[in-house]
């Protein structure tokens, strides 16, 4: 499970984003605690729409397996990283910039599982949240 | 999650229907068996038997599968193939543009990297919007790195964008260092076993059709009817097709209110060789 810091995943551009990932249950049917080999946080965007496609990846981080033997998977495992200023997202006919929170859990027999988690990088709802505070 | 102004992801973008996102699909199991095709045979008319390699498509529900290891694909219609690929040292792929070359390709490096003893993979692929010299340039240093790495198939996507200098210079490589090269293009190729011709077939496009309009229930029914004009004016060419469907989708959901891009020119905006 992924959860960030504001419920609607919108964000102003340098705005702090915190998080946590959880795996709610450990082990699922068929899984076992020893067969997660990794967990990867990644904070990134992409385009979508016509023609070649383009991504970036913002913040990433692993947690290998030895490390996940450190921690309690099921419990909340904080992160968080500082959002850029661009690209914004953006919804146009020919192309879209979206961003997303994306967990990717490695398993020992080769697959990966990934959940994203939308995100919203726009200038406009923090206009009057966070220009005043900035302009202090 | 999301702020509620967010459009759905447009079925047809080329995050969806890029060569490797859709599964190539083939209506008869034989036309990946057969042997040769050098007659010209269109497989996908070779019998009613149905078989399809079938890769989840990446769409973005939770937990989906990453890395399309799928079971339905092991060597179930791709098997006959690939041991073509490895018995001979020259083949190819043929078929138009926009027929699923490059998307049989990625089946088939797919499985080849599932398999017990997977051969080192080169593979490399040219567009018409890169230059000759650019070509060569590529095509020099992979050649380098093929001799270096012991490269076991080397894979080039796009064959009849090399120009004569570099397909001598390519030949001239493998017969030396005698790895497997297969290629792709658009017509039969002297000197290469052609083990498959792709095609696109109106049955097939409809069957990838209702498959990318699996999660889009309210807009289905609008996009499969303004189907049959789609595939009557992309002449064959999924590519086209899917850019085509992909300018209706954004009209129905809206997207383009006010500043509609005219139909004659969103096949403008096909990416392809």
């Amino acid at each position: 499970m992924l959860t960030c810091s504001h419920p609607d995943g919108r964000y102003a551009p340098g705005e702090l984003l915190v998080g946590t990932w959880q795996l709610a249950e450990v082990p699922r049917e068929g899984m076992s605690r020893e067969e997660i080999q990794g967990v990867e946080v990644s904070v990134l965007w992409y385009t979508e729409g016509k023609g070649d496609e383009d991504l970036a990846v913002h913040f990433f981080q692993r947690w290998n397996a030895a490390r996940l033997e450190e921690i309690d998977v099921t419990t909340p495992q904080p992160f968080q990283t500082e959002l850029p200023y661009s690209p914004l997202t953006y919804q146009g006919h020919l192309l879209r910039i979206r961003w997303c929170l994306r967990l990717r859990l490695f398993l020992a027999d080769g697959r990966d599982l990934v959940t994203e988690l939308p995100l919203t990088l726009s200038s406009a709802r923090d206009a009057a949240e966070i220009a005043p505070r900035d302009l202090q | 999650m999301n702020g509620s102004s967010a459009r759905p992801e447009n079925p047809f973008s080329s995050r969806r229907t890029r060569p490797g996102a859709l599964p190539y699909r083939s209506s008869s199991a034989e036309s990946l068996s057969e042997k040769g095709s050098e007659k010209g045979s269109d497989p996908l008319r070779q019998g009613a038997k149905t078989s399809a390699i079938d890769v989840p498509p990446q769409g973005r529900t939770p937990f989906q599968r990453g890395s399309e290891t799928c079971s339905e694909e092991t060597g179930v219609v791709t098997g006959p193939l690939i041991e073509r690929i490895m018995a001979r040292r020259r083949t190819a792929i043929i078929g138009p543009h926009g027929s699923g070359k490059t998307t049989l390709l990625a089946t088939l490096c797919r499985q080849l990297e599932s398999g017990i003893a997977p051969p080192r993979t080169l593979t490399l692929a040219f567009h018409n919007d890169q230059s000759q010299a650019m070509h060569r340039g590529r095509l020099r240093a992979a050649l380098e790195v093929a001799q270096r790495d012991r490269i076991g198939l080397v894979i080039v996507d796009g064959y009849e964008q090399l120009r004569w200098l570099a397909r001598c210079l390519l030949n001239r490589h493998q017969r030396r260092w005698g790895y497997h090269l297969l290629v792709t293009s658009h017509r039969p190729l002297r000197s290469f076993q052609t083990i498959h011709h792709t095609s696109a077939e109106r049955h097939v496009a409809e069957r990838l059709l209702a498959q990318l309009l699996e999660r889009y229930p309210a807009q289905e029914e609008a996009i499969t009817a303004r189907f049959p004009a789609a595939w009557d004016r992309c002449g064959g060419d999924f590519r086209k097709l899917w850019s085509l469907l992909y300018d209706d989708f954004e009209r129905l959901i809206g997207n383009a209110r006010g500043r509609e891009t005219p139909r004659e020119n969103s096949s403008l905006n096909c990416s392809g060789r």
